[in-house]
C-alpha cells in the first residue's frame, strides 16, 4: 500500500508547514503596535504577514491532498491534530495581546530567528520536493525567506554590539527558546517516507543542517546554540494550554459563523 | 538589493551610537539613470537597520535601483543663511533685461526717422 503511506507521508509534511507558519504568523502578529518602535513595528507586521500567506499556501495544498476546505483546516482542527513545533505555540511574554502585553522584544527575534532558519533549510530541500505543487509554492516562499533572514540578521548583529546588557538579554531569550526546540527541526513519525518519496529530500539530516546554520549565524556574534529542550513533540501533536488559547482567539470570528462568506 | 548582504559597507558600519536610535534621511533612485531623490526620514539603531526598515516601510510595492541612508547629524545645513539665499538678484536674470528690446525699438525708430528726414 505504498501509495496510501505516500498519501499519509505528504499530508504530514503539509500539515507540519502550514501549522508552523499559522503559528508563529499568530504570534508575530500579536506585535502589531507594541514592536520597539513604529518603522520596526511596520517591518515586523509585514514578516508576520508574509507567514501568514506561506500558511493560506500550504493550507490550499493541503486541501486538495486530504481534502475539505483550507480555512477549515485553519480553524477547526482541535489542539491535538496540531502538528506545529511547540517553540512557536510559547507567548510572547506576560500578558496577552488583549491583556497587559509585557512583551520580551529579544525572546521574539530569537524565537523568529531559530525559526526561520529552520524554514530556510527545509525550504532548500522542498524546492526538490517530488509532489511538484510543493516543490513551486517552495520556490515563491523561499525568496520572501532569504529577507526574513535578513532581517534577523541585522538585528543580532546590532544587539551583539550593544554592550552587555543587550548582549545578556538575548542570552537569555536564546536559552528560553531553544529550551522548547527539541521538536522544531525533526519532522515527525513519518520521516523516513517523507525522504524515501522524495517529499522531502534529505529529510534526515534536516536537524544537523539547521544546528549548522544557527552555530554559523551565532559562533562570530560570540553566542552559541544553547542545549535543546522540551518534553512534549508537536509533531507527534503534543502541545501546551498555549496552543489551545491561541487557536481559540484565532478562531473566534471563523467559529461564530462556519462557512459564512468575508 | 545587496546593501544588506553580510560582508557589505553597511554590515562593516557601526551603530551610530551604541544602543540609541538616531534619525536617517532616506533617499532612492527609482531608475539606473534617475537623479537620487529624498524619500523620508526614520528612526533606526544602525545604518543597516535604517536600509531595512526604509525598504519596508516606504518602498514596499516600488521597484528601486539604488537605496542610500545618511545619519540626519551627518547633513551640514546652511542655518541661519536663510535670508541672504532670499536678497533679490533680478539684475541676474534675462527677464530684468527685458525693458531694452523697447529701447532698443525705441531708438532704432528715432534713426530710421532722421534718416528719412535728411
Amino acid at each position: 500500500m505504498a501509495v496510501d503511506r505516500y498519501h499519509l507521508a505528504l499530508t504530514e509534511l503539509l500539515m507540519q508547514l502550514a501549522d508552523d507558519d499559522l503559528v508563529v504568523a499568530t504570534r508575530a502578529g500579536e506585535w502589531l503596535g507594541l514592536a520597539p518602535h513604529l518603522e520596526e513595528d511596520v517591518a515586523f507586521s509585514s514578516i508576520a504577514q508574509d507567514e501568514m500567506g506561506h500558511a493560506a499556501t500550504y493550507f490550499s495544498l493541503l486541501a486538495t491532498i486530504h481534502g475539505g476546505d483550507r480555512d477549515d483546516l485553519a480553524h477547526l482542527r482541535p489542539t491535538m491534530a496540531r502538528r506545529n513545533s511547540v517553540m512557536l505555540e510559547r507567548p510572547n511574554g506576560r500578558g496577552t495581546y488583549r491583556d497587559e502585553p509585557h512583551f520580551d522584544w529579544a525572546y521574539a527575534l530569537a524565537r523568529h530567528f531559530f525559526y526561520d532558519t529552520l524554514e530556510i533549510a527545509r525550504l532548500d530541500r522542498l524546492v526538490q520536493s517530488a509532489h511538484r505543487p510543493l516543490a513551486e509554492a517552495a520556490a515563491k516562499i523561499r525568496r520572501e525567506e532569504r529577507y526574513h533572514s535578513q532581517h534577523h540578521a541585522m538585528w543580532l548583529r546590532d544587539i551583539a554590539r550593544g554592550g552587555a546588557e543587550y548582549r545578556r538579554r538575548l542570552q537569555i531569550a536564546l536559552d528560553r527558546a531553544a529550551a522548547d526546540a527539541v521538536d522544531l527541526a525533526s519532522v515527525g513519525p513519518m520521516a523516513a517516507e517523507m525522504e524515501t518519496f522524495g517529499l522531502l529530500p534529505d529529510a534526515s539530516h534536516l536537524g544537523d543542517d539547521w544546528r549548522a546554520r544557527v552555530v554559523q549565524a551565532l559562533d562570530p556574534l560570540g553566542w552559541s546554540l544553547p542545549p535543546l529542550g522540551g518534553t512534549l513533540n508537536g509533531r507527534h501533536g503534543e502541545h501546551t494550554q498555549d496552543l489551545t488559547l491561541l487557536l481559540r482567539d484565532l478562531g473566534e470570528v471563523y467559529r461564530s459563523s462556519p462557512g459564512a462568506s468575508w | 538589493m545587496t546593501t544588506d548582504e553580510p560582508g557589505s559597507v553597511a554590515d562593516q558600519m557601526v551603530p551610530t551610537d551604541q544602543g540609541e536610535l538616531a534619525v536617517y534621511e532616506v533617499f532612492a533612485q527609482t531608475s539606473e539613470r534617475g537623479t537620487v531623490e529624498w524619500q523620508a526620514s526614520l528612526l533606526a539603531g544602525s545604518p543597516a537597520m535604517a536600509l531595512m526598515l526604509a525598504r519596508e516601510n516606504f518602498l514596499r510595492r516600488r521597484e528601486i535601483f539604488d537605496l542610500w541612508v545618511v545619519p540626519r547629524d551627518a547633513v551640514a545645513r546652511a542655518e541661519g543663511a536663510d535670508e541672504l539665499f532670499r536678497l533679490p538678484k533680478t539684475y541676474r536674470e534675462v527677464s530684468d533685461y527685458q525693458y531694452l528690446v523697447g529701447k532698443w525699438r525705441q531708438y532704432h525708430q528715432q534713426a530710421m526717422t532722421r534718416d528719412t528726414m535728411a
